[in-house]
């Protein structure tokens, strides 16, 4: 009886370990893909991607695609770790600042060594804005998103004012801001708490022509000292204190407090990201009461900060050819609706594709998509220049922020700005 | 040396030492980990490590967040757990008299401490929202304001408002704690003071004070400890703004080590947090053994 309860034992553990071998074996013949992707929280998005792996999976039988799906907040420092160990992801998805640190790091393969240039010239030219070093471009655009104008229909009828011309220059924008302003009602508002109001006070730099930074005999140099700064930062200081028609307290109000303002009617017209405008369409009480335009253009032209995030092929992939496959499957097969996976996860995401044929396709159409997409072509990513961030988030957010409250007037915003710019970005 | 002699002089320490190993690798080589990798430099793509002395710390004088930050974080600290002690003490006493409904308020008053601090920081940014805040509106209600607040975007409020946000949240802690040091107190001795004629007052300074002193030097310590490295209830009340107003340092720490990828300078950062804390402790026990 024992011994044939051992030879039971010895049999099962033959036949478990023939399987680990057999699957080991297996395992060997598949090439993986690991594509490092910031989201996931979105189960149309999420469908997409599923969709393109499993499509492009049946059409490369032994190879497998693997999604791994981080959070925007921990996206930056993931990398990072990944690269320090050598662990990095074959295909990797990041902000476009980010992009342009790890490019001039030497974190990436240069990608036109591996796509197409057909592939290459599909795309908007400031999509690679963020990725272009020694003649190569380093990444490839991904989702992108305009931050534009939005206003109230309704408010405007009410105020006398044409509910179907909106304003078009920044003396319009204070001219219909002072009609619309009143009690407790406010004009123009714009998310300018946390750290987000640089993502709005950037474009009045923009449009008043000031470039912030700019790279000269290869180092970085300030532009706050030129006229053009100085006139924005009037500007925005006389929205508030001088014609009244922004209310102090938006250095309390981030992206949602701004739109919560707009929806309760308490702010007329707003600057605020374009997924806002899926968020609004879900309040079929305010249907038809809002509208999207494109923002009002400065004495230096129209401007608007927009920009793609960046797929990257990383240095340490084993399989650069591969990854490169993959992406050039995504951004070209057509799905049975017509537009490729990439179209359509731009589609499902609410965001814009980077592509010269995307502002063709329906969605974009739409009339509140379409202030976005036609604003594509001048729209602008953050100052690029290493240091930035951290100039971002200790200085030019809290400057803003005092600029607004009154604390610190135009002429002291724009000199300290310079210096503190001109020290974190290495000169 | 006999058998029983070495048993009884190396058996301990052979015992603990497990315990010792354990502790020593989850505390003891993090913190000389850390407190180390404020004397380098690296290559934030894992290059060499390059020691740099005590250029970290030199730059941290120069550096005007950093100054803002350790005086906002002495600031916060003190007045968290003053106002956490005084209002949780008075809780405690109020919780120590027999009333109807004593048991059901014991436990509603552990509310704030028991609700996740994200679910707690949201509610308290409603309520104070300049807009829509039920504060706000309370007040000019009342009469109290003439016109409403920013509580969270002024900069001149900012660090007031999470300051009382912070202590209501560990308020019952504190209390709780207290109350157990309360019922500790033999109830004859208020009893033999109140024939011999003390007062309430004079009940409260030489029988209560004295009878909590042991326990409210711990409550002491471990709340300044939580208060002064207290990074979630900051961080997504405010983010450090507006401003920099309420900017701290395990904020700054956090932003120069995950936002800038400066981990060196971070370490360098959190060592001064670090000592900064002991004195603290060291401040406290002093006090308690006088």
């Amino acid at each position: 009886m024992k011994s044939r309860k051992a030879l039971i034992h010895i049999l099962s553990m033959l036949i478990v370990t023939s399987g680990v071998f057999a699957s080991g074996e297996q395992e060997e013949e598949v090439a993986r893909i690991y594509f490092q992707h910031i989201g996931g929280t979105m189960p149309a998005q999420e469908a997409v991607l599923e969709r393109m792996v499993e499509d492009f999976e049946a059409e490369n039988p032994g190879v497998e695609v693997v999604i791994v799906n981080v959070g925007w907040g921990e996206a930056y420092s993931q990398f990072q770790s990944q690269v320090a160990v050598g662990q990095a992801p074959d295909i990797v998805m990041l902000a476009p600042q980010w992009s342009a640190e790890y490019t001039a790091l030497g974190a990436f393969v240069p990608i036109d060594e591996y796509i197409s240039e057909d592939v290459l010239d599909m795309f908007l030219p400031s999509g690679f804005d963020s990725v272009r070093s020694d003649g190569h471009v380093y990444g490839l655009p991904w989702d992108g998103s305009i931050w534009g104008f939005f206003y109230r229909k309704d408010l405007f009828e009410e105020a006398g004012l044409n509910p179907d011309a909106p304003p078009t220059n920044w003396d319009e924008l204070v001219e219909y801001g002072r009609a619309v302003t009143s009690g407790d009602r406010y004009g123009l508002a714009f998310p300018a708490a946390g750290w987000e109001p640089d993502d709005y006070f950037l474009p009045f730099l923009w449009q008043a022509g000031n470039d912030v930074v700019a790279e000269q005999g290869g180092s970085w140099e300030s532009q706050f000292d030129e006229a053009s700064a100085r006139v924005a930062s009037e500007y925005v200081y006389d929205l508030v204190h001088e014609h009244g028609i922004v209310p102090e307290r938006v250095t309390g109000m981030d992206w949602e407090a701004t739109m919560n303002s707009f929806i309760a009617g308490d702010t007329a017209m707003m600057f605020n990201g374009m997924w806002v405008a899926n968020i609004l369409k879900d309040h079929e009480d305010l249907s038809g009461a809002w509208i999207t335009a494109k923002s009002p253009v400065g004495p230096g032209g129209g401007a608007v900060m927009g920009y793609p995030n960046v797929l990257h092929i990383t240095q340490q992939s084993e399989n650069p050819g591969l990854a490169a496959e993959f992406l050039e499957f995504v951004f070209t097969q057509a799905t049975d609706s017509g537009l490729t996976y990439y179209e359509l996860y731009c589609v499902e995401t609410g965001a814009l594709g980077w592509t010269q044929g995307f502002s063709e396709i329906e969605s974009a159409a739409d009339p509140i998509m379409k202030a976005f997409v036609d604003q594509v072509p001048y729209s602008r990513s953050r100052p690029l220049a290493s240091g930035y961030e951290q100039f971002r988030l200790l200085y030019f957010n809290p400057g803003i922020q005092l600029l607004i409250t009154g604390d610190m007037q135009p002429d002291e915003f724009v000199n300290t700005m310079h210096e503190r710019l001109n020290q974190l970005i290495g000169n | 040396m006999k058998a029983a002699t070495l048993r009884k002089t190396v058996l301990p320490y052979l015992l603990i030492a497990p315990g010792l190993l354990f502790v020593a690798f989850l505390l003891i080589y993090p913190l000389i980990s850390g407190v180390s990798a404020g004397f380098f430099l690296q290559n934030r793509l894992g290059g060499e490590r390059e020691f740099v002395w005590l250029n970290n710390y030199r730059q941290l004088l120069s550096d005007d967040i950093f100054v803002l930050a350790f005086k906002n974080t002495i600031i916060y600290t003190v007045a968290v757990v003053v106002l956490q002690y005084v209002f949780g003490l008075i809780l405690a006493l109020f919780l120590n008299e027999e009333f109807r409904g004593r048991g059901l308020f014991r436990s509603l008053i552990l509310v704030p401490w028991i609700v996740p601090t994200i679910a707690g920081v949201l509610s308290w940014r409603f309520i104070l929202s300049e807009q829509f805040g039920i504060l706000n509106v309370m007040l000019l209600e009342a009469g109290v304001l003439s016109q409403s607040i920013d509580w969270l975007g002024d900069p001149d409020v900012a660090l007031f408002s999470v300051i009382i946000t912070a202590a209501w949240k560990n308020t019952p802690f504190v209390a709780v704690v207290l109350l157990a040091a309360l019922q500790g107190i033999e109830r004859q001795m208020y009893e033999s003071a109140l024939i011999d004629g003390a007062g309430s007052v004079q009940r409260f300074a030489y029988i209560t004070l004295p009878g909590i002193k042991a326990v409210s030097t711990v409550v002491l310590l471990l709340t300044t400890i939580w208060t002064f490295n207290q990074f979630d209830f900051i961080y997504l009340m405010t983010k450090g703004g507006p401003a920099n107003a309420t900017q701290t340092i395990p904020v700054y720490t956090y932003l120069n080590a995950f936002s800038f990828l400066r981990f060196n300078y971070a370490a360098a950062i959190a060592t001064v947090g670090l000592l900064m804390m002991l004195i603290a402790v060291v401040f406290i026990y002093r006090r308690n053994e006088e």
